[in-house]
């Protein structure tokens, strides 16, 4: 953090002339500029690595304070994370120091200055080496030591179809595959469980099934109707699925297989326009007769 | 982008001391206090104040600044030094420790670095909020609860905090975007994942804020890194008002009022009357107070009337207008600055808009109306009216308003210009971008949305990608949301 000095290949003016001022104003505004963003890297990074000088220090203290456990209660939770029990006293009165931190009676001391003294950045949550670069995508580099293990909050990841956890995007289950033929590494769209009744919808139709579910869109227009004039109306309502099919299709183009879910639309499109949805549903939904239940009161009211 | 729950943990990783040589001034109780009283005056008297405008002209003419560089205050004799001359000043005097002028950080002369004391950065904090200060307090007293955090913390697995979509159930994306521009900021999240609604003895049916207690909950549990949903909160939602309610496409912005409306009403203390303020959560966080002034031409009698505000709605097509008419300055671009220059401007009624002076005996007479802010909200949410409307349809217009990462709302508030100001406390940070790609019926929502210091990613529904500050700003925003910039430091540091 020292002012660079770079006077000597800048044109001097006399002083006192508007040409002086003028590039000492520009000068120093430039300098002031690269001062402030040189001074937020140098404290993300100090604290970065003060913070790491901390948390080495306190675990190897804990690490000298923890009870020792018996025997039998270790086989019990075997394979598990341990609960770890802390003496406190023996951990308030222990001195230990480390290359960059001294721990004494609970606090930590600083020892130098952490920019020398801490080479690795250590997280404070999980205790864990932190990558400085992604290990993927965008601007990777392979992590130091590839056996270790790394805090999983590292460098967010750029890699196309991929999200910042290098995770492919979601895509909508295929239900003709069977489990055994299903590619394990590309996540599928999860289902939900309607808030109302039990069944459980694929994440992007939970919001289409609760507006049947609570009789939103048939509230005003299809109490008296028969279920065939019901469907009809619904078909041709604004509310229904047809104006939103094409910005689905625009919505989903980025996703690593397209063929698929065409067809997948393109078979559901069918399936809506050919039979007279609610009656169709009727059948297989069993809230659906809870929600005719309704409509006789409200039609006895 | 701290959960309150780690606060406690955050506080065991910070060293007790900046360095070695401030620990050795902190910890004698004499010497501290002396150091502490001398590092708030400095640390108060270099804050970034306005200039009032009687002394920035002043009548002895020009000043003569020796230069822009950033000074360096001895924290000791309140000496000034440049970089170049603090070596001999400490030589001469002993004194070690400088404040730096610009970013107001501790510079060692014994470590020849910037030393970043997590107790002194503390104590020129601003008063912290009621809210958090109760957390705080609950948390620190329950040494119980402390200790088993402090023992098992580090089982914890991290994640990527923060980075995580939010499921589209069909056309929700209008939801989803609102959810990622409150899920990420601090005050929110602190307030419900410490139970600030308690999602357990609350005992409203369809409560609001019991499923939106739900979504942060989720969005925060641990290494989970997929998409999380928000079905129970769509469904109270749809319950509680008509009109948000429907598989089809609603307008964002009006999403966002009715979720921080039903919040509100469904915290316990909330007040309904309009006559007494409402001192609930929601309405400390989001809303504001605006001041309307009407001045009368005829009597010069002005009348102020006040009303809460819960985001601001800026006229796009006023500042077109103006442009064409070659009123507004050269700029070729329409800013955010100059839609809301616009919106606090003064304006001009006239007479046959009927405005009665009660003075001039209830006649009406021409005035002159403004409209300025009066208490800031903690989250500014800013609309952009992208449409047009004629009498026949409406439209939506495309086109890029610039808007600033950091934005100075002090010009838009009233403020008496002769006052000394801390701009400091104005400062809001962008924090969420919400993007409208379509027309007018239908379209599509997401949002950009910052995670970290520098971090921003583009959620588009359940898919989180890496985005650029660049990216962020050249987007043709809908609507913005900046939050307040607290000098508490523990919200300001990248995770």
């Amino acid at each position: 953090m020292a002012d660079s000095n770079t006077a000597a290949h800048r044109p001097s003016y006399p002083a006192g002339t508007i040409a002086k001022v003028s590039t000492d104003i520009l000068n120093e505004t430039f300098h002031n500029i690269i001062h402030d963003l040189v001074a937020k890297v140098h404290r993300e990074e100090k604290v970065a690595r003060m913070r790491s000088a901390v948390v080495v220090a306190r675990q190897k203290a804990e690490e000298g304070a923890i009870i020792p456990e018996d025997t039998a209660s270790k086989s019990l939770i075997d394979g598990k994370p341990r609960e770890v029990n802390i003496d406190a006293n023996k951990l308030a009165n222990t001195h230990l120091e480390t290359d960059a931190a001294i721990f004494d009676r609970g606090k930590v001391h600083l020892k130098g200055n952490p920019l020398h003294t801490v080479k690795e950045i250590i997280c404070p949550d999980c205790r864990l080496p932190r990558l400085a670069y992604p290990p993927v995508g965008a601007g990777y580099r392979p992590p130091p030591d590839p056996n270790k293990k790394y805090c999983e909050n590292g460098p967010l990841i750029t890699l196309p179809g991929h999200d910042v956890h290098g995770k492919l995007f979601a895509i909508m289950p295929n239900p003709k595959k069977r489990k055994d033929q299903k590619d394990s590494t590309i996540p599928e769209v999860p289902t939900s469980k309607c808030p109302i009744c039990p069944r459980y919808f694929v994440m992007n139709r939970v919001a289409q099934h609760l507006d049947r579910c609570m009789n939103i869109s048939g509230r005003n227009s299809t109490r008296n109707k028969t279920p065939t004039d019901s469907g009809a109306s619904g078909a041709s309502s604004p509310t229904s699925s047809a104006p939103k099919r094409p910005h689905e299709n625009e919505d989903e183009g980025g996703s690593p297989s397209p063929t698929k879910k065409k067809k997948l639309n393109s078979s559901n499109k069918k399936g809506s326009s050919n039979k007279p949805g609610p009656s169709k549903l009727k059948n297989s939904f069993t809230v659906e007769e809870h929600d005719d239940d309704i409509k006789s009161e409200n039609a006895d009211a | 982008m701290a959960a309150a729950n780690l606060d406690s943990i955050q506080i065991l990783s910070e060293a007790a001391y900046g360095c070695e040589h401030l620990a050795a001034v902190l910890r004698d109780q004499q010497t501290a206090g002396q150091f502490k009283s001398g590092f708030r005056k400095h640390h108060d008297s270099l804050a970034p104040f306005t200039k009032p405008e009687a002394v920035a002209v002043q009548a002895s003419g020009l000043r003569t600044v020796a230069t822009l560089k950033p000074k360096y205050h001895c924290l000791t004799c309140s000496e000034t030094c440049l970089n170049s001359e603090r070596k001999a000043h400490t030589k001469k005097t002993g004194h070690v420790f400088y404040m730096e002028s610009r970013n107001r950080f501790i510079f060692c002369e014994t470590c020849v670095d910037f030393v970043y004391d997590h107790g002194l950065e503390k104590l020129c904090g601003p008063v912290i909020k009621p809210e958090n200060a109760d957390e705080k307090g609950k948390w620190v007293e329950d040494s119980a609860s402390e200790l088993y955090v402090k023992n098992n913390a580090y089982k914890n697995p991290c994640s990527r905090r923060g980075a995580r979509g939010v499921w589209n159930m069909g056309q929700t994306c209008y939801q989803s975007v609102i959810l990622q521009a409150l899920l990420h900021d601090p005050t929110l999240n602190a307030y419900f994942l410490a139970g600030g609604h308690d999602v357990h003895t609350c005992k409203r049916s369809f409560c609001m804020a019991c499923a939106a207690a739900e979504v942060f909950m989720d969005f925060n549990s641990g290494e989970k890194t997929d998409a999380v949903s928000a079905a129970t909160l769509l469904y109270h939602g749809w319950d509680a008002s008509r009109e948000m309610a429907g598989y089809r496409q609603q307008d964002a912005h009006e999403y966002f009022q009715f979720l921080v409306n039903s919040l509100h009403s469904c915290t316990p203390g909330h007040s309904e009357s309009y006559g007494t303020k409402c001192e609930c959560f929601f309405h400390q966080t989001f809303y504001g107070e605006l001041r309307s002034s009407v001045m009368c031409h005829k009597c010069g009698k002005t009348t102020h009337t006040y009303d809460p505000m819960a985001d601001l709605s800026l006229d796009v097509q006023l500042q077109n207008k103006k442009r064409k008419l070659g009123r507004s300055t050269a700029s070729s671009t329409a800013t955010l600055t100059g839609c809301l220059d616009s919106y606090t401007a003064v304006e001009d009624l006239h007479a046959d808009a009927a405005y009665h002076c009660e003075k001039c005996g209830n006649t009406p007479q021409r005035a002159s109306k403004r409209l300025q802010i009066r208490k800031l909200p903690v989250i500014l949410c800013m609309q952009l009216k992208r449409y047009e409307h004629t009498s026949s349809s409406s439209e939506k217009m495309d086109g890029h308003i610039d808007f600033p990462i950091t934005l100075n709302m002090l010009p838009y508030t009233v403020k008496k210009d002769k006052e000394r100001v801390d701009t400091s406390k104005y400062i809001y940070d962008l924090s969420t971008v919400i993007v409208h790609q379509g027309t007018m019926d239908t379209g599509h929502y997401y949002a950009y949305t910052r995670l970290g210091a520098d971090k921003w990613a583009l959620m588009d529904d359940n898919k989180v990608t890496v985005a650029s500050v660049a990216d962020v700003l050249r987007q043709n925003a809908y609507l913005l949301f900046y939050s307040i910039r607290s000098i508490d430091t523990a919200n300001n540091n990248p995770k």
